[in-house]
């Protein structure tokens, strides 16, 4: 397969050819602005397709990490399940859809593992928890940007 | 493109419904931008004695593309009865199409040709400081508003607990109900569980009270009521302080918070215990349930195929934005509440 210029690349020059070539052509105001959000969705896009798959496959050992600890210091039969859960749907393989249900089930036991670590007032597992969903939160600034609210105001 | 020469038509047919013995003629129909929800069409209009009058067309987008499901009538009910009681600074709610003339549920509003509060503050040489003032006014007007001039139009909550119960509660069911996992809503909502403030009277919510949603004339007027609700008060100063936060205007409430809040409390009477910071970055995460939870909706929706739409897609960088904005105000709080 063809593989240069990435995709990234790729999506990066259609929103040049958006903002240089059609924004310029168009002069009904509310279709100038749906022509900003779709730049602003292909950045983020962009962003994406490069990392996405890297970032979930860390994310989801990370996670899943967390949810181990958690269930040995906790008796939570919801975060038992959800790990047990997220073990049998491991990723067969890298395609973007089996990675990203891994990515959710393992989000769901850290999910549960949050709401364990709070039944047990354990300030030290919700620091822990706080550190995990703070680089995540890190990550979607990045596939955000910079971003306003086009056409408002 | 939407289609004015159609909505020009289905107005006129509309306008001639309501004002048998005398319609105005339709002079103009154009697209208006600024709002994210709904379709807005700016109209004016003739009398038969002469006068010309600007109208504001509220519609709503084809359902696949509705990013806010919120219901149109309802949101009439509650403009037409605070019009009928003058009790609100806002363009008056003067007629309702159930969708038969214009093909979607609309209100026709006045047209107040004012600009946006963000816009307004923007401007170099507004006064920033009767600005705030003006608009912890605003706030304290709202709240203000007797339950009763709303002629059933809202159905209050039962009590105070269980309402914040309900919206707190709500973050973890809709996580639930998402066809993928979000962990910071189940994290927000065990952690606001965990630091509920001391209780409120209720009172009529706007919503979205942001800068974008009043407009600058006469004061400041109200508009986009479609969240409205009865709910704690602490709800709209939450999210006009998250928002003001998060905008590329001046930050009316951020400059100076205590001065905005003392102002407000001056206004509606609330003790400081009620009303304070802590409490209102309490209440920017709560009041965030109903347009968080709407976006997340609507991406689930597009997930299975049945929503389209690039302001949906759009949208989701608020998501992200709001993400990391109330873990960052959980954390500040720690302590506080």
């Amino acid at each position: 397969m063809i593989t240069l210029p990435t995709t990234e690349q790729i999506i990066l020059d259609c929103r040049r050819e958006l903002l240089e070539t059609v924004l310029p052509a168009v002069s009904d105001p509310a279709v100038k602005v749906t022509v900003e959000m779709m730049e602003n969705v292909l950045r983020n896009v962009a962003t994406r397709c490069a990392h996405e798959i890297a970032w979930m496959a860390e994310e989801t050992e990370a996670m899943m990490a967390y949810a181990a600890e958690v269930a040995e210091l906790t008796a939570s039969d919801a975060l038992k399940a959800a790990i047990e859960e997220a073990k049998l749907g491991r990723a067969a393989s890298l395609d973007l859809d089996d990675v990203r249900r891994e990515y959710s089930l393992a989000g769901e036991a850290l999910s549960c593992a949050i709401e364990a670590s709070f039944e047990a007032s354990d300030d030290g597992l919700l620091r822990k928890a706080v550190e995990l969903l703070q680089a995540r939160n890190a990550r979607e600034q990045q596939i955000k940007g910079d971003w306003a609210m086009i056409g408002r105001g | 493109m939407r289609d004015m020469d159609f909505t020009a038509k289905a107005l006129a047919d509309l306008l001639a419904r309501y004002e048998q013995t005398g319609a105005p003629k339709v002079l103009s129909c154009r697209p208006l931008t600024g709002g994210y929800s709904r379709i807005m069409t700016h109209a004016v209009v003739a009398w038969p004695d002469g006068r010309e009058q600007a109208l504001v067309l509220r519609s709503d987008p084809p359902p696949e593309e509705i990013v806010y499901k919120t219901d149109r009538r309802s949101e009439w009910n509650v403009l037409r009865a605070l019009t009928d009681a003058a009790a609100v600074a806002m363009p008056p709610a003067l007629y309702f199409d159930d969708g038969s003339h214009l093909g979607a549920p609309t209100i026709v509003l006045g047209c107040c040709d004012g600009p946006s509060l963000q816009a307004a503050s923007m401007d170099g040489d507004a006064d920033l400081d009767s600005l705030a003032e003006q608009v912890a006014d605003t706030l304290a007007g709202i709240h203000n508003v007797d339950l009763a001039l709303l002629d059933g139009a809202l159905t209050p909550p039962d009590d105070w607990a269980s309402y914040i119960n309900g919206l707190v509660d709500e973050w973890a069911l809709a996580e639930k109900a998402h066809p993928e996992s979000v962990p910071v809503l189940r994290y927000l909502s065990a952690w606001l569980r965990a630091h509920r403030p001391a209780p409120m009277d209720m009172v009529l919510v706007h919503g979205d009270f942001q800068a974008s949603n009043l407009l600058v004339k006469d004061g400041l007027q109200a508009i986009d009521w479609e969240f409205a609700h009865v709910g704690d008060p602490r709800e709209d100063l939450g999210w006009f302080s998250l928002f003001s936060a998060s905008i590329a205007a001046p930050n009316l409430y951020g400059r100076d918070p205590e001065g905005f809040l003392a102002r407000y409390r001056a206004g509606t009477g609330a003790s400081p215990e009620a009303v304070n910071q802590a409490t209102v970055g309490y209440f920017s995460v709560v009041a965030a349930t109903r347009v968080y939870l709407s976006i997340l909706q609507s991406a689930a929706a597009m997930a299975e195929g049945k929503a389209q739409g690039v302001m949906l897609t759009y949208n989701l960088n608020a998501c992200a934005l709001g993400n990391f904005n109330w873990l960052s105000i959980c954390q500040s709080l720690e302590g506080a509440l």
